[in-house]
């Protein structure tokens, strides 16, 4: 399972070597030739970093000549042993670097392989991809859904990382005030841990949490307008995000632009354009299903909307 | 689904941009999703909504204000009654045929899970329940796995 270079990857402990910049481990072999272990060694930058000798597998172990400042021991997804479990070493999470690796000067025997992974961007603290475990981030969804039917939390937890955004765009699309996105959010995973065990196609997640998050979320407007005679209440609540302090410190003007120019949209637009944002483009066309949008209207409607924002864009821009 | 253009691409880019700068999913709503699984009942069976009236139109609803909501799985029936009491509620329920000696309250947001007695004739009543998200799990007399109600928020 092999991941592009750049991608994140949890270090020891839970940091995030993005903020690093970049890692380079070594797998070295250990006990049965199955087995692998993953040392790491965390670097500032591209130069003055030593590199690896890269070879075969062999029986001596290695050691670094810099001090492993971390280790990552690798775990299989049932979550087992505690720190130094081992893994295949062709699983995940690592690439060897093209062509020979010059020979590290005064390292270790460095037997079995050397990996390289290539320098990370930063990404956003608290965004989805510090979160991610490497082993699961590239896991087939119906694998992770069966894992999770039988228990496992790891598991569950990178479907939720996957998905989070989805959901809480759409509630929030609704107009839904972050309280009520919360409650719809959690009434959603809830309704999909209920039906965990009976999902037909696991790979129609996507389009599963759009349909609970639309009609959850619909349901919540429905109840909150019975409550008022108000009928400008939802309106108002609409409103709330645009003047949320965050898009007041919105680092680029250009993003408070975007986000102001959303907020003018009718609400299926910002519905449908805030859950294609949170989500991989082979997932669009579930996902406007699940919104309810006739499949042969999709293509039309997302054309709409893209128009009626570049519009409201212009407007907030060219006023 | 036809491909899209690459300017369309950039403009959902700038959307996912702005909206993890704007409105990203608050840690605790992630939280409160991964702590959802504590919840997974696989031995049970799923008893769903049939009726509610909070979703029903306005005359339909008792008089006394309160919330009727039943539920079935198979031909096992669960009718509770949702009573505002201040900031909680009062659950009076019923469930039949009648048999089974206790029910399970369990509430999400507390992450709580409270035994109920039901008395000989079904019947069973909490008191205080706090608002939030619940479901409600017992063994119907004769019944080969539990049946639990699907979540309702009250």
């Amino acid at each position: 399972m092999r991941r592009p270079a750049g991608e994140p990857v949890v270090g020891p402990e839970g940091v995030d070597v993005a903020r690093i910049g970049v890692l380079y481990m070594r797998v070295v072999s250990q006990g049965s030739g199955h087995q692998r272990r993953l040392a790491g060694t965390w670097g500032a930058g591209g130069g003055g970093l030593e590199p690896w000798r890269h070879g075969g597998h062999g029986s001596a172990p290695a050691r670094s000549s810099r001090g492993a400042r971390g280790r990552r021991g690798r775990r299989p997804p049932s979550g087992g042993a505690g720190g130094g479990a081992e893994r295949r070493g062709d699983h995940g999470g690592v690439a060897s670097p093209p062509g020979p690796a010059p020979k590290s000067p005064g390292a270790g025997t460095a037997d079995g392989c050397v990996v390289y992974i290539a320098p990370v961007t930063a990404t956003p603290a608290d965004g989805p991809a510090a979160e991610s475990t490497n082993e699961l981030a590239t896991e087939n969804v119906a694998l992770l859904v069966r894992a999770a039917t039988d228990g496992d939390q790891r598991s569950w937890n990178e479907l939720v990382r996957r998905h989070a955004r989805l959901v809480w765009s759409i509630a929030r699309a609704h107009g839904l005030a972050a309280a009520d996105a919360a409650d719809v959010s959690q009434t959603v995973w809830l309704r999909l841990v209920e039906y965990l065990g009976t999902l037909r196609e696991p790979t129609r997640l996507p389009g599963w949490l759009s349909t609970a998050a639309r009609r959850e979320s619909l349901r919540v407007l429905h109840e909150q307008s019975k409550e008022t005679v108000d009928s400008e209440m939802v309106e108002q609540m609409a409103g709330d995000v645009a003047e949320s302090p965050e898009v007041q410190v919105l680092a680029a003007d250009r993003a408070r632009q975007v986000w102001a120019a959303l907020r003018l949209l009718p609400h299926n637009c910002q519905v449908l354009l805030r859950a294609f944002a949170a989500s991989a483009e082979t997932h669009y066309a579930q996902i406007a299903q699940g919104l309810n949008i006739p499949v042969g209207s999709i293509g039309p409607t997302r054309q709409r909307c893209i128009k009626q924002l570049r519009t409201a864009l212009a407007s907030v821009t060219g006023g | 689904m036809t491909t899209w253009p690459d300017e369309e691409r950039e403009l959902l880019a700038e959307v996912a941009r702005a909206a993890e700068l704007a409105d990203p999913v608050p840690s605790e709503v992630l939280e409160a999703a991964r702590a959802s699984l504590t919840w997974l009942r696989v031995d049970a069976e799923l008893a769903e909504l049939l009726a509610d009236s909070e979703s029903a139109p306005s005359a339909v609803r008792s008089e006394q204000g309160s919330r009727l909501v039943s539920f079935a799985a198979g031909d096992v029936a669960i009718d509770l009654e949702v009573i505002a009491a201040g900031d909680t509620r009062r659950l009076v329920g019923q469930m039949s045929p009648a048999g089974a000696v206790a029910i399970e309250i369990r509430h999400a947001v507390s992450g709580s899970a409270t035994q109920i007695p039901i008395d000989d004739l079904g019947r069973f009543t909490a008191e205080r329940v706090p608002p939030g998200l619940i479901s409600l799990v017992s063994t119907p007399p004769g019944a080969a796995v539990p049946i639990a109600t699907t979540w309702i928020r009250i």
